[in-house]
């Protein structure tokens, strides 16, 4: 190399470097500055969210598809998993889409919670990074939604699923895919069919039923369960599943499962304890005359069957006391442990004034110690066939088990035993549910 | 505005503040002549090498700015989404 070249080389190697950290310090700034300010903002469009692991050729598939056959606002939200087969490149080079980089692989329910985080748009999209959507799809799936207040959320028909969102299809490659689609996909209100499970593949939630709903839940390792977990959470608050057998789009399948190999059964296995742990037999609880009961303009929030005259706390280490509908931050350090909350929920409940460390615990004693009459705001009551209810609202609420009651660190208080015929003027109520486990430090 | 002179009297560009988009000439320190002095034996005196050298960090600069500027506001959005998020609301 000649020595004018050499430096030509050198000259411009450090020029690049030096510009590309200028411009990043200058944008960064900039951006920063605009992302907070416009926080509250939301586009009128939908965030399509695509959790992603190691499928680069699918989530390029997907990609285009969207771009192709999508004729409404959207923007494009990418979650990789710490993938390591140069998807984190491909996103970095990419223009005209938002992503994330994890630095590990935070599961389905952890990706899908950060594109929620991030989202902006009126309606969010979940959809898998090994869908090809088709013409109308999504055109489609917003008139179901928007049809009816009672929808909650909205998902198409496809070739490779479980349950009642499986068609049978004779298409031999995706051009004919496309072709089927064209002319599958017309919109048709007599084909919204009402449903008990919807699958996590391709869910539409608008954003303002996503602010009452709230997140995944992440204690479902890697994938399954926790979208049934979800649609069971959006049908306690009242929300409507739908089947648009109107629409339907193309899934590969469980292409990042499968490579799990061996480790699928396992993470199935775990997922499925843990959601029997959560629910035991949920359709006994849906059934019940609560919900029939429950006025039609009610809008429920997941903070309505949670607790009260609790310790929680949101994304940051401030703890506050829960009671009424209020949130009391409590002043100074306490030692005391609460329950980790999304802040979502923690921003459901009104801000109050702060109290002191002294005065939330004295009044946690109050509520759980108190021989006075069980009927007083928070008292812990149990039946002799073991159900526990807490006294909220002057309503009893039950808990759904054990477990909802320990996951609110509430099974340190002995409940007061009360007989039957004390508690049958009181109506069967919501149930108090544990709070989905958050594990990011971040939503 | 006048000019700073330094580093034997070659007069530098003015700095301009960065705009999204536009070139930004001029804010290379590291500069064989006309910024902050290379040290070393790597120094380049000016003469027609120093030229070479700073045509090609110029046209480096400017692509690399740009692109940074837009990957750093890319990135910053969602820093400040993120922290307005963490907001007790």
């Amino acid at each position: 190399m000649s020595q004018i070249s050499k430096h030509k080389t050198d000259g411009y190697n450090d020029g690049f470097n030096k510009g590309f950290h200028s411009g990043y310090r200058d944008g960064y700034g900039g951006g920063r500055h605009k992302g907070i300010s416009q926080f509250s903002n939301v586009f009128e469009g939908t965030s399509i969210i695509i959790p992603t692991y190691n499928q680069l050729p699918y989530l390029k598939e997907c990609i285009e598809s969207i771009v192709q056959y999508t004729d409404t606002p959207y923007e494009l939200i990418i979650i990789d998993n710490a993938s390591d087969d140069g998807t984190a490149e491909f996103l970095k080079s990419s223009q005209g889409l938002r992503f994330r980089i994890n630095e590990g692989n935070l599961g389905f329910a952890g990706a899908v919670n950060q594109g929620l985080m991030m989202a902006k748009g009126t309606t969010l999209m979940i959809l898998n990074n090994d869908s090809v959507v088709t013409t109308n799809w999504l055109s489609n799936l917003l008139n179901c939604l928007q049809s009816d207040s009672r929808f909650g959320i909205v998902g198409p028909v496809t070739n490779y699923i479980s349950g009642d969102q499986l068609i049978h299809v004779s298409y031999q490659d995706i051009a004919e895919m496309q072709q089927f689609s064209k002319s599958y996909n017309q919109s048709n209100t007599h084909s919204w069919i009402v449903t008990e499970r919807l699958t996590g593949f391709c869910m539409l939630i608008r954003r303002v039923d996503f602010n009452r709903l709230g997140f995944f839940d992440e204690g479902f390792e890697i994938g399954n369960c926790e979208d049934d977990d979800y649609g069971l959470r959006a049908r306690l608050l009242g929300m409507q599943l739908v089947i648009a057998k109107d629409t339907f789009i193309h899934h590969y399948g469980s292409v990042s499962m499968k490579t799990l190999n061996d480790n699928f059964e396992q993470v199935y296995a775990n997922n499925l304890t843990f959601y029997s742990s959560k629910w035991g037999d949920p359709h006994d609880m849906l059934s019940l005359k609560w919900q029939q009961n429950m006025n039609s303009g009610m809008k429920l929030r997941t903070i309505d069957l949670y607790p009260t005259c609790i310790f929680v706390r949101g994304v940051n280490t401030k703890t506050y006391w829960i009671e009424n509908g209020v949130r009391y931050p409590i002043l100074g350090a306490s030692g005391i442990q609460p329950v980790r909350v999304s802040q979502i929920d923690l921003r459901c409940w009104t801000l109050g004034d702060g109290i002191s460390a002294e005065d939330a615990i004295h009044r946690m004693k109050t509520v759980y110690f108190s021989s006075d009459s069980w009927e007083q705001e928070g008292r812990l009551i149990k039946l002799k066939n073991g159900s526990v209810y807490q006294y909220k609202g002057k309503r009893l609420h039950r808990f759904m088990n054990r477990l909802a009651i320990a996951a609110w660190h509430l099974d340190s208080y002995e409940p007061l035993l009360v007989n039957e015929q004390e508690v049958q003027k009181y109506e069967e109520e919501a149930p108090i549910i544990s709070p989905p486990v958050i594990k990011a430090d971040n939503i | 505005m006048k000019a700073r002179r330094k580093n034997g009297g070659v007069s530098l560009r003015l700095k301009r503040k960065g705009i999204r988009g536009r070139s930004l000439r001029g804010k290379g320190i590291n500069r064989a002549f006309g910024g902050k002095r290379r040290r070393g034996p790597g120094r380049i005196a000016p003469g027609q090498n120093a030229v070479e050298y700073n045509q090609s960090y110029d046209a480096g600069f400017d692509k690399a700015y740009n692109e940074g500027f837009n990957v750093g506001y890319a990135e910053g959005m969602e820093a400040g989404h993120q922290e307005a998020y963490k907001g007790e609301g």
